[in-house]
């Protein structure tokens, strides 16, 4: 293999061969092409290989892909949604950072001057309002009326089991003292003037 | 393909059903109005407020109170219902309220506050989340004479709750019930 110095050295020329086969070069490619093949044997060669099989080829017969074989093929082979999107913006030369800005320019430019209602906080009477302060405050009032009832029913348990008891307890040891004291004092068979029931 | 489909629609499946159980437990929200204790007719309180209004009645208060408009404007509805029960008998009443705080209490709500009088009982139950209250849920038995469920669903600041308890007497309920029934 030659190496070229007027159009393309061989490499390239041979990536070119199926191309120029299928007719798919542009008219000076094509000739470029076509001249180094002149010069070179190997190339030439290469290329009469290349009609032989492209020949082989289209002489065989069709024959029917299932179905089901060529939906694989589909979606093995089909374009991701991004490679669309590059697809559609090469298509118009667009690039997305400035599309992408111009797009969000455009979309604040239309919400602000666009007539459409937006969603609002709604509108309410004085009556309404002042009803929803009263049944907001009756509301909390029944959540304050049962913690003050929690604490009073705290209060009173306090009181009756904790203070009120003990005093209880004290006065009935205190009289139960006096009583026995009163008793060991007086006749002993005579039956005590205070009696403490229970402890 | 279909194997992966199936396991994704699987798990979308069971998470949406975890989130539609514990909906009410997430959010404070409990349906009152579900208990069934009332008949047609027999709520002399029907209050639901929620939103918008609650925002307004919050922007209202605030001349008044500065510590009532804090709370109020963080709620996001609030329900209650009082009345005296003529369908159901007083040991119905109890045991539909026992049912309700079993499903609150399974719910991850905690009592924090119980009267347990022959005569009347009180609840007062809360949720939790992130240090906060979320909802609070009262319930006041007093037989047939008088039965009140109170929801408030929001973010509740347990410091604002506090000092607000601790100022009730600007609360005078019976006062404000003849204000609401005018």
């Amino acid at each position: 293999m030659s190496q070229c110095a007027d159009f393309k050295c061989c490499t390239d020329v041979l990536e070119r061969l199926e191309a120029l086969l299928d007719g798919d070069l542009d008219g000076d490619e094509a000739a470029a092409v076509t001249v180094h093949i002149d010069h070179c044997k190997s190339c030439r060669t290469e290329l009469k290989l290349a009609e032989v099989v492209v020949a082989e080829l289209r002489s065989m017969p069709d024959f029917d892909v299932p179905e089901r074989v060529m939906q694989r093929v589909r979606f093995k082979t089909r374009p991701t949604l991004l490679e669309r999107f590059r697809v559609f913006l090469e298509n118009f030369r667009i690039r997305p950072v400035p599309a992408f800005a111009a797009f969000a320019a455009v979309a604040l430019m239309i919400f602000v001057v666009s007539p459409w209602p937006r969603p609002t906080e709604p509108q309410y009477s004085d009556q309404e309002v002042a009803r929803a302060v009263a049944e907001t405050r009756l509301a909390l009032a029944y959540v304050g009326r049962v913690a003050q009832r929690a604490e009073l029913r705290v209060k009173q348990r306090v009181l009756d089991e904790g203070v009120a008891a003990q005093t209880v307890r004290g006065v009935r040891h205190s009289l139960q003292v006096i009583g026995e004291a009163g008793a060991a004092n007086a006749d002993p068979e005579a039956t005590p003037r205070t009696q403490v029931k229970g402890s | 393909m279909r194997k992966i489909s199936v396991l994704i629609g699987v798990i979308l499946a069971v998470f949406a059903g975890f989130g539609g159980a514990q909906a009410f437990a997430q959010s404070g929200y409990y349906p009152i109005e579900e208990m069934g204790i009332f008949s047609e007719g027999d709520l002399e309180v029907d209050i639901d407020l929620s939103g918008a209004m609650l925002r307004v009645a919050a922007g209202a208060m605030e001349d008044r109170d500065e510590n009532i408009a804090e709370l109020v404007a963080n709620l996001e509805r609030v329900r209650v219902q009082v009345g005296a029960p003529s369908g159901v008998d007083a040991a119905t009443v109890a045991q539909k309220m026992a049912d309700a705080q079993a499903t609150l209490g399974s719910a991850g709500w905690q009592k924090i506050l119980s009267v347990e009088e022959s005569d009347e009982q009180v609840y007062l139950y809360a949720l939790e989340s992130a240090g906060n209250i979320v909802g609070l849920t009262v319930f006041v038995n007093e037989g047939r004479e008088e039965v009140v469920v109170v929801n408030i669903v929001g973010d509740i600041n347990p410091e604002t709750l506090g000092r607000l308890l601790a100022n009730m007497r600007d609360f005078d309920l019976d006062e404000i019930m003849e204000g609401f029934e005018q």
